[in-house]
């Protein structure tokens, strides 16, 4: 039973900040850590978060409807958009083609994805509440569309605490582009800043302010030496609290830190073949930068960080995948940018076995209409759109649900965004309905009171 | 009397005919397709058994006839009505069943049919019905629970030890302390009490002479005299500030997308530091609160005479916003959800936003309580307001007002004096209600004789024209049934609905709604003189019916004029007016009109230049349904009479003066000259006649427009420019700030399970808490929000939780724990208090010391509980190991100002400078995104302390983020205290803190001392507040030798080794921690 005090299930990691370090459960490591509600599928998650909302007709849910009345007025009932700038049904640019043994259709966007198809398991169900941009990522990322909620990686951190002595729990590679909404997106909210997304950039200082200041690394230890020393006097001064000893044991931690980090981005012991397959050869740029985020993606799973995110790279002329005009452009290149990094991500992490404990998340806020928006852009939809999840217990190969001959609204097994949650919770081991803390006079979830485990999904 | 509401649950019986009934086929039909269909898609989520999903059950026939939230489910015979059958068609995206999958085209097909044959179904069973309202028994939870019991004033406590109390709330505290045989601890020593009181007043450590003062001297007077000083300081409002500014979501941006600005939120930061500054009765500051604007006199600040009540309003608008939201009215739900969190936490340590969809599942709080809270904010709007001296403004207006009137008799007689002995006839054609018209009937007819009864035949025939076309007038109103698919609803125009408001008309009790003094107290009444702002047009317009008319006295004055709200019914609204104005479509409280949905649709700019009024239309259709207001900002003098619905642009009502008519009708009037010189005759004395009749005012408002001035007339009109001018220089100039605006009545009906879609029949009249009373006052009919009874409720001694609540606030800002551990949240679900005695002692003791904070402050800081020791005594922790009952002090971490602040203050960069703008917050080229700002705030704030570093939600300080500022989204009164890698790494590599202690060192290497023990000495006086015990001097002398050891004397090496040290010392922990 996790609730063991006031506090609920809080409290068990809580009790570990006391002492030591902030992050060690002082648990073994294993793939069913002893405080999972039930056996974890996953131990860990990569959430690759496509910015801006990809085109679901575009890309996972092939709709030939589209293309018999392209050019023609839309025939369902539509909801108001954000741009109020209606334009006439819209075919896709992209030819969809059928992958794998399983079959499923993948557009000529993601060829190298479509080559992992198996592996997939595409939910062309999903529904978000929000039309607009940064209610739609709060409520993706929080399960609430307003600031202020815990990010879903720091609930993972909260619920599982973090196998890794030297890094934080809940990591974002951000590859240029702070979702609509800010760092908020990634924030604690209410649970305690330890479980924060801390951002790590591309280049040689990943981390803010985990590189050190002095001139050598000598310097920073005898400095160091002389603060353990003193904080011992503070220690015999003000009386052996833990508040006090808690925060010496932090610096520990933190000076680990430092050296972890460079270490971890240093990619010169990956092999040729291993950066080929991510892509670090590609002649487009952003394909280049994304490989490394996703190399260090697997890295930080290796390392035992919980939650890993991936925000997108800024691409000149795009807006995110946002393509309110010149979708040929925006999809085209965004997909150029992220295709074979994360085809070469699955690849990598399924060749080290890696595939099995990792649970990798394809999801933007929101998808996009399938009518224009003007004459060659698609506005916001939330009424139906596609997310795909592999690897961690979900099963490989399978499409779930639908959505109408337009790729308008979803028709068929609903997934609702705390949906998604709950059933990424429950791949991790936990019971969505039982991760709270205890905020404002409530036991706050990351589903609220909402929530199902798409069971139909787990293999 | 309070309703126990669970007693009227009512249970609808089944009629008994129905029991029995023999077996026919339609009964058939349905055990044979529908009863396996119910069961099969719709009892998981709809029956009795399971869930009671939207309030509707299906396994029993009650349960459709009652229905859900949206009423009942089937109407019998007629499919195409009943909801169930839409839902299961997919007709509505709001109402779509099952959610997961659409049935067979077959199985809806017999739903169908299932309806049109009647719905027969035999299955019985009762449903209660919920009758809108609470249903939970408030007055049983309100006895259940401590925090509803009124504040008594408990009798202080004997204590065998008679000697530790040095005040009546310590022997509260040593009466629990005896009783769980605990000895309180020792008295701190005073290097330790003159930190923690440093830190705790002003969140500045004191200066090594402060500190050499306090101790030398050290007495039980020393210490009183201290506490004083420390209260009298500018730095006291500042930390004490902050405290409050969490509790409100304090931030100067609107976060999401695009982090657009809330204008002139720092003056409300201010607001508050002068407050507390001023130690301002906390009943005071509440009222401030919720209801500064209507105060009457305001309060104020006895500097610069501006308005402080207004001020507190801004709380209010402190929340996120977002620019463009698809769903308008949804948007305004969440904004007002999150106002009504932070005023019920911050004031009342109550949860209400919790019953927001249901009835608070603890507390004695209804969804009622929540929505009658809703209609006060529904009843009142943003505002930038003008808080400049009001008392100067007056004065100023008296003036204006006295001059004005001087000057009228002069301008009437010398206006009359230049109009003409006759008028001629005009060259040009002129309209049938011109005086001059008349004349122009037949031209070259002299004799009077032969026009008369065509004139009067071209009237007759005219109004008649008129009113028929005024009675053709249409509103058209489009049904929106897709996102391109619109029906025109057209219907006859109809004055009660379709007039929104008419100054003419309208009783200006129920329609007068302004701001600030530009358009005076009221509409311009009939007879008055709009004067001009030249001397070659003296008047505006003399008023013949009742206008708003803007710029009456002075367009120096500030404010803006709105409608009352309502309905918008029609496409399009036109206003009739004259002049130029901003008007601004407030729909569902939206204000950041910057995004591609609504800045179209709600900005207008309104150009009516030259005489006489001017339509200008608006288009509303995109908010048919929404209740809105209409604000009009004049850009210039403004004057609006009429605003309502029209399919076309309205058609003004023909009328003939009557005194003209009277003129035509004369058999006196022989000639047309003779009419050109009684015309004039008429004109002359409608100028002159005081206070006249509507006609005549009528004629000389005509006569002026076209009247020659004469150089005597500009003369006295040059004589009134320059002396209004004079005065008007006296007024001050606007202050603008953040506030709220009273609008018309608005009460909201309970939004079922927190969507607005689905609502109670009747609103819920606007009341404080039911539970305290609220439903008796505040009838929901007065004008405006009723803001000021549920402010002076709120500070009502009989209200046990306003006082409770803001003393246990102190008490947690002062131990570290409040009497209620959970600061926000007295209900049931919070914590109960460790001391209730000693928590109603401070609240009544508080209330009769006139809500001092202040005096509390001193109180608390001047016990012995407060300057108890905090060294862990090993039986003591044992026995009270969470020190529960403040057997000695806590060890703290200081907050994050106060650790940023204190680096500051010891490296002597900190800027003493109070109030103003906020310093932009520093943007590292970490932090740099593509959604960030251009430029930067400087790295150290400027040296200026953390309360005025620019709080960005999008970028909010790191080094405080960090160290457990809270994020503003919602009231925290008690911050978390968090332990995370990023603090040490801040503390160790951040910039900041190196740059600081760079200038640290080099201030220490500067000064005249003799040797580098005495910097050192200094160095530990400056951070805490003590000299260095031996092995500490040896040790930093040692580490100094050893960094300069090697290596060439130099002075930057020395600065080096001395910067290397003070970065330590701002890390070592006694720095960070308060014992």
């Amino acid at each position: 039973m996790l609730r063991r005090t006031a506090q609920g299930f809080g409290a068990v990691a809580l009790a570990a900040l006391g002492r030591d370090s902030a992050y060690a459960l002082g648990r073994s490591g294993g793939l069913t850590p002893a405080i999972t509600h039930h056996r974890a599928r996953a131990r860990n998650v990569i959430m690759l978060y496509m910015d801006g909302g990809v085109s679901q007709v575009d890309s996972f849910d092939p709709k030939p409807r589209l293309d018999r009345e392209h050019g023609q007025p839309f025939h369902a009932k539509m909801e108001a958009t954000q741009f109020d700038n209606i334009g006439t049904t819209l075919k896709s640019h992209w030819k969809f083609q059928n992958y794998g043994q399983s079959g499923i259709p993948v557009s000529d966007l993601f060829p190298n994805i479509g080559r992992r198809a198996d592996d997939l398991c595409v939910i062309r169900s999903m529904v978000a509440d929000f039309s607009e941009h940064n209610q739609a990522n709060f409520f993706l990322h929080t399960g609430f569309a307003m600031q202020g909620r815990p990010s879903m990686g720091a609930w993972v951190s909260y619920g599982l605490g973090s196998e890794c002595r030297d890094l934080p729990g809940f990591v974002v590679l951000d590859g240029g582009l702070i979702p609509s909404g800010g760092i908020d997106n990634f924030g604690s909210g209410f649970l305690p800043a330890t479980h924060q997304g801390t951002l790590f950039k591309s280049g040689k200082t990943p981390l803010a302010n985990v590189q050190p200041l002095e001139k050598t690394a000598g310097l920073q230890e005898r400095k160091l030496a002389l603060l353990r020393r003193l904080d011992q006097g503070v220690l015999d001064r003000f009386g052996h609290v833990d508040a006090l000893e808690s925060s010496i044991a932090n610096y520990e931690m933190a000076f680990r830190m430092q050296a972890a980090v460079p270490d971890l981005v240093d990619l010169g012991r990956e092999t040729e073949a291993t950066r080929k397959l991510y892509g670090f050869d590609h002649p487009f740029e952003q394909t280049r930068r994304y490989a490394w985020q996703c190399l260090l993606a697997r890295r930080l799973v290796e390392k035992g960080v919980r939650f890993v995110e991936l925000t997108c790279q800024r691409i000149s002329g795009n807006d995110r995948w946002d393509a309110h005009g010149g979708l040929k452009k925006n999809h085209g290149e965004n997909a150029l940018a992220v295709d074979q990094p994360i085809a070469g991500l699955l690849t990598d992490l399924k060749a080290r076995g890696l595939l099995d404990e990792t649970l990798v998340i394809f999801a933007g806020e929101f998808g996009r209409t399938p009518f224009a928006q003007g004459s060659d852009g698609r506005d916001h939809n939330p009424y139906g759109f596609s997310v795909w999840m592999a690897g961690g217990g979900v099963k490989g190969g399978t499409v779930y649900g639908a959505t109408d001959e337009y790729g308008y609204r979803t028709i068929e097994n609903r997934v609702e965004v705390h949906d998604l949650h709950a059933t990424m919770l429950h791949l991790l081991g936990m019971d969505h309905k039982r991760l709270t803390y205890r905020f404002d006079g409530r036991d706050m979830r990351l589903t609220d009171v909402h929530g199902r485990v798409v069971q139909e999904i787990v293999s | 009397m309070l309703v126990i509401r669970s007693a009227f649950i009512v249970f609808l019986v089944c009629a008994s005919i129905r029991q029995g009934r023999a077996l026919g086929p339609e009964v058939e039909f349905f055990e044979n397709k529908i009863r396996p269909l119910l069961v099969a898609h719709c009892y998981e989520c709809h029956s009795s058994e399971t869930k009671r999903k939207g309030g509707l059950l299906l396994d029993s026939r009650s349960g459709w006839e009652v229905g859900g939230d949206n009423g009942p489910a089937v109407v019998p015979g007629d499919p195409e009505a009943s909801l169930l059958f839409k839902a299961v068609s997919y007709l509505e995206p709001d109402l779509e069943m099952p959610p997961k999958k659409r049935l067979d085209p077959a199985q809806i097909a017999d739903l169908r049919r299932w309806v049109a044959m009647g719905a027969p179904d035999p299955r019985e069973g009762v449903v209660p019905v919920v009758p809108s309202g609470s249903q939970i028994d408030i007055a049983a939870r309100k006895a259940a629970h401590w925090a509803w019991q009124p504040v008594r004033d408990p009798e202080i406590p004997h204590t065998s030890n008679t000697r530790w109390s040095r005040t009546e709330s310590d022997r509260f505290v040593l009466k629990l302390l005896e009783e769980a045989n605990l000895a309180p601890a020792e008295s701190a020593d005073p290097r330790i009490l003159i930190r923690r009181l440093y830190l705790d007043l002003t969140g500045l450590p004191p200066t090594p002479e402060e500190v050499a003062g306090f101790v030398e001297t050290f007495s039980e007077e020393t210490y009183l005299r201290t506490v004083e000083a420390l209260l009298g300081r500018p730095q006291f409002g500042e930390r004490w500030a902050q405290h409050w500014l969490d509790l409100v979501r304090f931030a100067e941006t609107r976060g999401h997308e695009q982090d657009f600005p809330i204008p002139e939120a720092w003056r409300y930061r201010d607001y508050v530091v002068r407050a507390v500054n001023a130690d301002v009765p906390y009943d005071q500051f509440v009222k401030e609160h919720v209801a500064g604007d209507l105060m009457d006199p305001p309060r104020l600040d006895p500097h610069d005479r501006t308005n402080e009540s207004i001020k507190g309003t801004g709380f209010w608008h402190l929340g996120e916003a977002t620019h463009s939201p698809v769903d308008i009215r949804e948007d305004e739900c969440t904004r007002v959800a999150n106002q009504i969190d932070v005023f019920s936490k911050a004031f009342l340590g109550v949860t209400l936003a919790c019953a927001r969809c249901h009835d608070h599942k603890f507390d004695a709080i209804s969804t009622r309580d929540y929505y009658a809270m809703f209609g006060y904010l529904q009843s009142s709007n943003y505002q930038i307001a003008d808080a400049s001296d009001p008392e100067r403004q007056q004065a100023v207006q008296d003036d204006l007002e006295m001059l004005r009137h001087a000057i009228l008799p002069d301008l009437r007689r010398e206006l009359a004096a230049a109009v003409p002995s006759e008028y001629s006839a005009p060259a040009e054609p002129v309209a049938v209600d011109n005086p001059l018209f008349p004349m122009t009937v037949l031209p070259g007819e002299t004799d009077f004789e032969t026009v008369r009864t065509s004139i009067q035949d071209q009237w007759r025939e005219a109004l008649h024209r008129n009113a028929e076309a005024r009675n053709a007038e249409v509103v058209v109103r489009s049904i929106k049934r897709g996102e391109l698919d619109y029906v025109d609803e057209t219907r006859a125009w109809d004055p009660k609905r379709d007039v929104i408001v008419d100054y003419r008309t309208d009783s200006p009790d129920a329609f007068w709604i302004t701001s600030g003094r530009r358009f005076g107290a009221g509409p311009a009444a009939p007879g008055e003189w709009l004067l001009g702002a030249t001397s070659d047009k003296p008047i505006r317009r003399i008023v013949d019916e009742p206008v708003a008319a803007s710029d009456r006295l002075s367009s120096r004055f500030t404010g803006l004029l709105r409608t009352p709200t309502f309905e918008v019914t029609g496409n399009t609204v036109w206003m009739r007016f004259q002049g130029k104005a901003k008007l601004f479509v407030a729909v569902d409280s939206h204000r950041v009109c910057q995004g591609p949905l609504h800045s179209g649709g709600l900005r207008k700019n309104l150009v009516g230049e030259g005489e006489g009024f001017h339509w200008a239309s608006h288009d509303l259709r995109k908010y048919i349904g929404h209740r809105i207001h209409l604000e009009f900002s004049p850009e210039e003098a403004f004057v609006i009479q009429e605003i309502r619905f029209s399919g076309s642009k309205p058609i003004d009502p023909l009328r003939i003066n009557p005194e003209i008519e009277a003129l035509v009708a004369s058999p006196e009037i022989r000639s047309v000259s003779g009419y050109g010189r009684a015309l004039a005759q008429l004109v002359r004395r409608s100028l002159t006649s005081s206070p006249g009749t509507p006609a005549q005012w009528a004629l000389a408002d005509w006569a002026v427009q076209s009247v020659r001035v004469t150089p005597e007339a500009a003369r006295v009109m040059n004589d009134y420019l320059e002396r209004k001018g004079q005065i008007e220089k006296r007024l001050p100039d606007p202050v603008p700030v953040l506030a709220l605006m009273d609008g018309s009545a608005e009460n909201e009906p309970v939004h079922i399970r927190g969507n607005y879609r689905t609502t109670t029949q009747q609103p819920v009249p606007r009341a404080f808490f039911e539970v305290l009373g609220g439903n008796r006052i505040a009838p929901p009919d007065s004008k405006g929000s009723g803001r000021l009874s549920l402010a002076e409720q709120m500070v009502d001694p009989s209200n046990p939780l306003t006082a409770r609540v803001y003393v246990n606030r102190i008490w947690h800002h002062l131990f570290g724990r409040g009497l209620v551990e959970t600061v926000d949240n007295f209900g049931a679900s919070g914590s109960a208090p460790s001391h209730p005695e000693l928590l109603d002692h401070l609240a009544s003791r508080f209330v009769r010391n006139g809500w001092s904070l202040k005096a509390l402050v001193r109180e608390l800081v001047c016990s012995s509980t407060y300057r108890a020791s905090s060294f862990p005594d090993p039986i003591a922790e044992q026995i009270d190991p969470a020190n529960r009952l403040f057997h000695r002090m806590p060890v703290r971490r200081l907050a994050a100002e106060v650790i940023r602040d204190s680096m500051l203050a010891v490296s002597g960069r900190l800027q003493p400078r109070s109030e103003g703008p906020s310093v932009m917050v520093h943007i590292s080229e970490f932090m740099r995104s593509n959604r960030s700002p251009s430029g930067s705030g400087p790295l150290d704030g400027d040296g200026r302390r953390s309360l005025y570093v620019e709080e960005r939600r999008n970028h909010l300080d790191p080094l405080l983020a960090a160290f457990d500022k809270p994020t503003p989204f919602t009231s925290i009164g008690r911050r978390n205290v968090s332990n995370s890698p990023a603090q040490p790494l801040i503390m160790l590599n951040n910039e900041l803190v190196h740059l600081l202690a760079r200038r640290w060192a080099h201030h220490l290497v500067s000064l005249p001392l003799t040797s580098d023990r005495e910097r050192l000495e200094l160095a530990y006086l400056s951070a805490f507040a003590r000299r260095p015990e031996a092995w500490e001097t040896e040790l930093g002398l040692g580490f100094i030798g050893e960094q300069l050891a090697g290596a060439p004397a130099s002075a930057s090496a020395r600065e080096q080794a001395w910067t290397d040290l003070a970065h330590m010392l701002f890390n070592v922990k006694e720095f960070l921690f308060i014992n």
